[in-house]
């Protein structure tokens, strides 16, 4: 066998061959190379078959336009006109027209060299002319007379080529007399045959670019967008839409796109072409369609499917379930084809972020770059930090750019909603955060510095140990604390409480449950509270979800701090939200006694206290609100100036798998979370299973849900149980997986402007009063107005509720809102609902009117509007429309008498309204406030009165205005 | 002159005041405008009474009208009511709106040029139920020497509150939805309001003093017809006409 070896090794090395072996070694770098070629050229290269998959969907899509194009097309006059113009083409092709141009030519040419000609003469000529002249100041007669005769000589060649000049071109105009027509016609016919082609033509052209568009990678590069690890600025290079080429293309969305997947892609879609034909098969693929990507987001259940392409197969119906059989094993690649080419969801919200600018990754995360495989193109690898964010996380990456807002809706609402609960259950009063509104600073509970003056112990026992149970609207969390835990924090609050000294004013009649109740439900009360009768939804602290609900007092509160806090609930706690509705104290005792009457007395837990007076006791009370962190949200004696009790959660949304401690919970807990999530339409989000199904989302619900579930016998676990819905839990996972930090390069951030900062902390601010609960602003809020409905049974309910304020920046003077908010009178005489004393401080009020300004493109300043001066030529019309209008048929001035009378008292206009703003409200009432029963008498523009300041609505309204502004005399204020 | 046919005016009023419901109307019961779609040798007509069953509710205190001066002076004599629920003597409804709700889907009818009138007059709407076409216009007339705003309330179509200052002032609005029905007051006399069903066809009829109703040039075929009172709700029916029958139906409301 190795008798070769043998052999060649006997040989002298000079005389040993090496053909064989260069043979055998370049054939193996020839197969190498062969090989690197292909793998580079089409194995790494997964994203050409996307590519030319979408190039050959969008030549279908454009064939079908096409197709509908042609279809309207009136044929025989496209015919008749291209027959005329290849006619006429021959025509200018043929031999009398060609002549006529090489006529033409020449012409022109003899243009140019006469004209060429014409200038050598002239500048012979400009010699010539200097000698002469040159001559003629020397005195040379003799001279200076042979240069004019050479001059006029050249003059008189120069004649000759102008006149030559001329003649040619008078030539080639009689020449263009003969062409122009015909060139004109070719043209005009063009103009007809595009005119009647209508789009086709364009689409042609699409469809040849399609077919011929080159595969190539499509990159943005987002320059100095990332910091390294080491701080250097890097730019990041996004390749998606190397795929994903149909973001922004319209031809990708909507059904024809979506069938065009199943014909083109699926093998069910194939049978059923090649079985029945394409105009047969038409509506069976829109069964399919439907089926898999539904009709406005509602897809088809299978059995809905199955009579559903029953009935569109008609005779054929035996055949549905073996094409559904087909179609249901290529589902899942047929929604994923969608996603890769489909036009992206939220084409308005692209707009404002353009791709080509922003890039993909900034929102969705994944690793841009990669383009080898789909995994890794989406980061879905274990040593990639930032994993595409699927489901509603991606709504997390907003913050990256916009911190600070106060609202994402309505393009991202579960982290909208998932800041509110955050905010709401209070989760910053333990947990450190950065994105936390100043005012937020507050405790966000009831203060419990004077609780025992209000609850009884044993209420409060009962209370402490199941909130939820005792009421199921409270934000309240279960601590789970033992009954000696919660006996010792009952004795500490009692303790600590009586030392305060705190005496309530409880000197009210006593008074009748049922005007009590009308009280409550007239005077604004349910603008914040839910009640028996008006149940509060939600937990968001909202609309009248926001106060606790007021039902099971009769068992909790006593009656004289009831009594004290409806008169001045600041003075119970200073702090407090609930502002005064100045009752008299005749309501006061009315409302006690509808809140505190019979009937309505929760179950409280059997328990003795013993040790109420107990110090040491009290002491160890003490412990466990240090250790459950109870004083985070309510303010305690004894507690003042704690840290926050629990760990920071400004980075938590980038927690590794591996920092997160998993205790002793069994594998099939997690999977099972993740199918109930996303069968409950809550898809959590994807994850790499580095560690059987660990991940941050799924940790995140658990924890969520049941905040002790990773507590071991070694790591003792504190956290309050919130008995959060399966929705509020992942709201607040979306915000949370949002806490990340992330650095993004400055001139990508959005910087905030004046306004939009006055826009944040207003909103933040008619949220944490509740404003809203009674108002609508900027379109959201005042579902007071529901309640309202029901009460005063009134079908206008929108005239009985509190105005809108959206207007307020333009509306009132600034000087005026300050004083109105400090301290309200009435406005509008009709309505029962009280605006409230709040109670605001100086930089809550400039807050409000900085906000208010913001929304109406207002700045904040200070302001005087009393040098306003009415226009003299307008008074006296002004007086005549006035009393024409009959404006005090409802605005009653002085002493309103008739509440019936429905109008506010135009006195108060002078220091309250702004002067531009009367006009504007003249105009279209119903437009600025919906539902007022102020009309229009302008309509459409159009003044009923035309005999007054020449029938000019403008001027009219704006006489109006002087005569308003002019009633009363100016208040101080 | 003038004066004199006001107080006249006045005391007529005040008559069906204080017997009736209110003065008599002219019953709504012409179809608007012809139909060119219809077919006359097949056309059919359903007819039909409203009764009421129950008692009557009473009439209750006479409206206090006298924030205005005006409205107090017209109604010196011939206090006003309102009667929301209002019983003609042969135990049938005034003032139910009767039209075609389905069966019509698909049909276009032709738009009557004339508009319909509402005339606010002695403090009153007149009428106080009316239908009108999608598109067609409204006349809308303030016949008193005093101040009225129409304020129509629709929810599918836009709400429009207009001031008429002047004596005999016309504006002139119309509907671009069908709606059952679109509210009107007055705010500044609480006490008047109207009502408007805005349809898509002219099938629609408004009983008057007798509760009758007729419903002619109908294509023949299957009806679900409805009925509609302020007070005391909707009623349907399916109602199936042949080729030129002429179709008697009846419905009954009873009293709350």
């Amino acid at each position: 066998m190795f008798g070769w070896l043998k052999k060649r090794k006997s040989t002298p090395v000079e005389e040993r061959s090496y053909a064989g072996v260069y043979a055998f070694w370049s054939g193996v770098l020839f197969l190498t190379t062969m090989w690197a070629v292909w793998n580079e050229v089409s194995t790494r290269r997964p994203w050409k078959e996307y590519q030319s998959q979408f190039y050959e969907m969008k030549v279908d899509l454009l064939g079908k336009r096409l197709a509908e194009a042609r279809q309207g097309l009136d044929r025989d006059a496209i015919k008749a006109l291209s027959k005329e113009l290849s006619a006429t083409k021959a025509k200018w092709e043929g031999p009398e027209i060609q002549k006529v141009i090489s006529e033409e030519d020449r012409f022109k040419r003899e243009v140019i060299d006469f004209t060429r000609e014409r200038a050598n003469a002239k500048s012979k000529v400009d010699a010539t002319n200097y000698l002469y002249e040159h001559n003629t100041r020397l005195m040379d007669a003799a001279e200076a007379a042979a240069s004019r005769k050479e001059r006029t000589a050249l003059e008189a060649v120069m004649n000759a080529f102008e006149a030559k000049i001329e003649d040619a071109e008078r030539k080639i105009d009689s020449v263009d007399a003969i062409l122009a027509p015909v060139s004109l016609h070719i043209k005009d016919v063009q103009a007809q045959i595009d005119s009647l082609s209508g789009p086709v033509p364009v689409l042609e052209g699409k469809i040849d670019i399609a077919r011929t568009a080159p595969l190539e990678i499509k990159q943005v590069i987002l320059e100095a967008f990332d910091r390294s690890n080491w701080g250097m600025t890097k730019s990041r290079i996004d390749r998606c839409q190397t795929c994903h080429m149909g973001w922004n293309d319209s031809l990708f969305l909507g059904v024809d796109f979506e069938e065009g997947i199943i014909s083109k892609y699926s093998s069910a879609g194939a049978y059923v072409h090649k079985n029945y034909g394409a105009k047969a098969a038409a509506p069976v693929i829109g069964v399919l369609q439907q089926a898999l990507f539904g009709k406005e987001g509602m897809a088809l259940s299978d059995s809905e499917a199955k009579s559903a392409l029953e009935s569109a197969l008609g005779k054929n119906k035996d055949d549905a379930s073996t094409i559904l059989k087909k179609f249901s094993g290529e589902k899942e690649r047929l929604i994923g084809l969608k996603k890769v080419f489909g036009t992206h969801p939220q084409l308005d919200l692209i707009k404002k972020h353009n791709p080509e600018k922003f890039g993909c990754t900034s929102c969705h995360a994944g690793q841009g770059m990669a383009l080898s495989d789909v995994e890794q193109a989406h980061g879905f690898e274990e040593h990639w930090d930032a994993p595409l964010l699927t489901s509603h996380y991606v709504e997390g990456s907003c913050v990256n750019c916009h911190a600070g807002r106060a609202e994402f809706a309505p393009y991202a609402q579960w982290i909208s909603t998932g800041k509110k609960l955050f905010q709401d259950f209070g989760c910053y009063s333990c947990h450190d955060n950065v994105d936390v509104p100043d005012f937020r600073t507050m405790k966000q509970a009831a203060s419990l510095r004077r609780v025992a003056s209000k609850l009884t112990p044993s209420f409060m026992f009962s209370w402490i140990k199941n909130p939820s149970g005792m009421n199921p609207h409270t934000r309240m969390p279960n601590s789970m604390l033992s009954d000696d835990q919660a006996d010792a924090v009952v004795t500490y609050l009692t303790q600590a409480s009586d030392a305060e000294g705190y005496v309530p004013d409880a000197n009210a009649p006593a008074g009748n449950a049922a005007k009590g109740k009308s009280v409550l439900e007239h005077v604004g009360c349910l603008g914040c509270h839910g009640t028996k009768d008006f149940p509060a939804a939600g937990r968001l602290k909202e609309g009248n979800s926001f106060g606790p609900h007021l039902s099971g007092l009769a068992g909790k509160i006593t009656r004289p701090w009831l009594v004290d806090w409806l008169k001045n609930p600041k003075h119970y706690s200073p702090t407090t939200r609930m502002p005064s509705l100045r009752l008299t104290d005749a309501e006061v005792g009315d409302v006690a006694a509808y809140l505190l009457q019979d009937g309505d007395q929760p179950t409280l837990l059997p328990h003795e206290f013993t040790r109420l007076q107990d110090k040491a006791w009290a002491d160890s009370g003490a412990k466990v609100i240090t250790d459950y962190g109870c004083y985070g949200c309510h303010s305690i004696k004894g507690f003042e100036d704690r840290n926050k009790l629990s760990v920071s959660l400004a980075e938590f949304g980038k927690k590794l798998v591996q920092q997160l401690s998993w205790g002793t919970i069994p594998e099939d807990t997690l999977s099972k979370v993740r199918e109930h999530f996303a069968s409950v339409g809550l898809p959590l989000g994807k994850s790499i299973n580095a560690h059987h199904d660990e991940d941050w989302y799924t940790w995140t619900i658990l924890k969520l849900k049941n905040p002790r579930i990773f507590q071991t016998d070694q790591i003792v676990q504190r956290m309050s149980n919130f008995s959060m819905s399966d929705s509020e839990a992942y709201a607040i996972s979306v915000y949370l997986r949002s806490l990340r930090k992330t650095y993004v390069a400055p001139q990508f951030l959005d910087q905030g402007t004046a306004v939009q900062t006055a826009l944040d902390s207003g909103r933040n601010f008619v949220r944490w009063n509740n404003c809203v609960g009674c108002h609508k602003v900027e379109g959201a809020g005042g579902s007071v107005s529901e309640r309202i409905k029901v009460i005063e049974n009134v079908p206008d309910a929108l005239a009985y509720s509190p105005p809108i304020i959206t207007p307020e920046g333009a509306k009132v003077q600034e000087q005026w809102l300050t004083q109105f908010l400090r301290s309200p009178s009435p406005i509008r005489p009709w309505l029962q609902i009280r605006m409230p004393t709040f109670g605001f401080t100086d930089s809550m009020v400039t807050i409000a009117q900085k906000y208010f300004l913001a929304i109406q493109g207002q700045t904040w300043g200070e302001k005087s509007y009393d040098s306003f001066t009415p226009d003299p030529a307008l008074a006296a019309g002004g007086q005549i429309l006035f009393t024409k209008f009959q404006c005090i048929k409802c605005h009653q001035m002085g002493a309103v008498t008739d509440v019936t009378s429905l109008a506010p008292n135009l006195q108060l206009a002078r220091s309250r309204l702004k002067p531009d703003w009367i006009p504007e409200w003249l105009r279209d009432p119903n437009a600025i406030q919906q539902g007022t029963r102020m009309p229009s008498f302008f309509p459409d523009g159009q003044s009923p009165a035309p005999d007054i300041l020449g029938g000019d609505s403008q001027k009219q309204m704006k006489a109006l205005r002087d005569v308003v502004m002019s009633l009363g005399k100016k208040k101080s204020v | 002159m003038r004066k004199f046919s006001l107080l006249l005016a006045v005391l007529v009023t005040g008559y069906f005041f204080t017997v009736g419901c209110g003065k008599k109307e002219e019953a709504n019961n012409e179809t608007a405008g012809e139909s060119a779609a219809v077919d006359a040798a097949t056309a059919a007509t359903i007819t039909g009474k409203i009764s009421f069953e129950g008692t009557a509710p009473s009439k209750g205190d006479p409206v206090k009208v006298d924030a205005d001066a005006k409205c107090k002076e017209m109604h010196a004599s011939s206090p006003l009511y309102n009667t929301p629920v209002c019983v003609n003597a042969n135990n049938t409804l005034k003032n139910v709106f009767v039209y075609v709700k389905a069966g019509l889907e698909g049909k276009k009818f032709p738009m009557p040029t004339e508009s319909v009138e509402i005339n606010q007059q002695g403090c009153e709407y007149h009428p106080h139920v009316f239908g009108i076409r999608v598109g067609q216009k409204l006349s809308i007339k303030n016949s008193d020497a005093t101040l009225h705003n129409i304020h129509a309330r629709g929810v599918t179509n836009a709400e429009f509150n207009v001031g008429q200052p002047n004596q005999n002032m016309v504006t002139t609005k119309s509907f671009d939805k069908v709606e059952i029905m679109v509210p009107f007051r007055c705010d500044v006399h609480s006490w008047m309001n109207a009502f408007a069903g805005v349809v898509d066809h002219p099938y629609f009829a408004v009983t008057g003093d007798d509760g009758t109703f007729t419903i002619p040039n109908l294509p023949p075929g299957t009806y679900t017809l409805a009925a509609w009172q302020e007070k005391l709700g909707t009623q349907e029916l399916s109602v199936t006409v042949a080729a030129k029958e002429k179709k008697d139906v009846a419905l009954t409301f009873k009293g709350q």
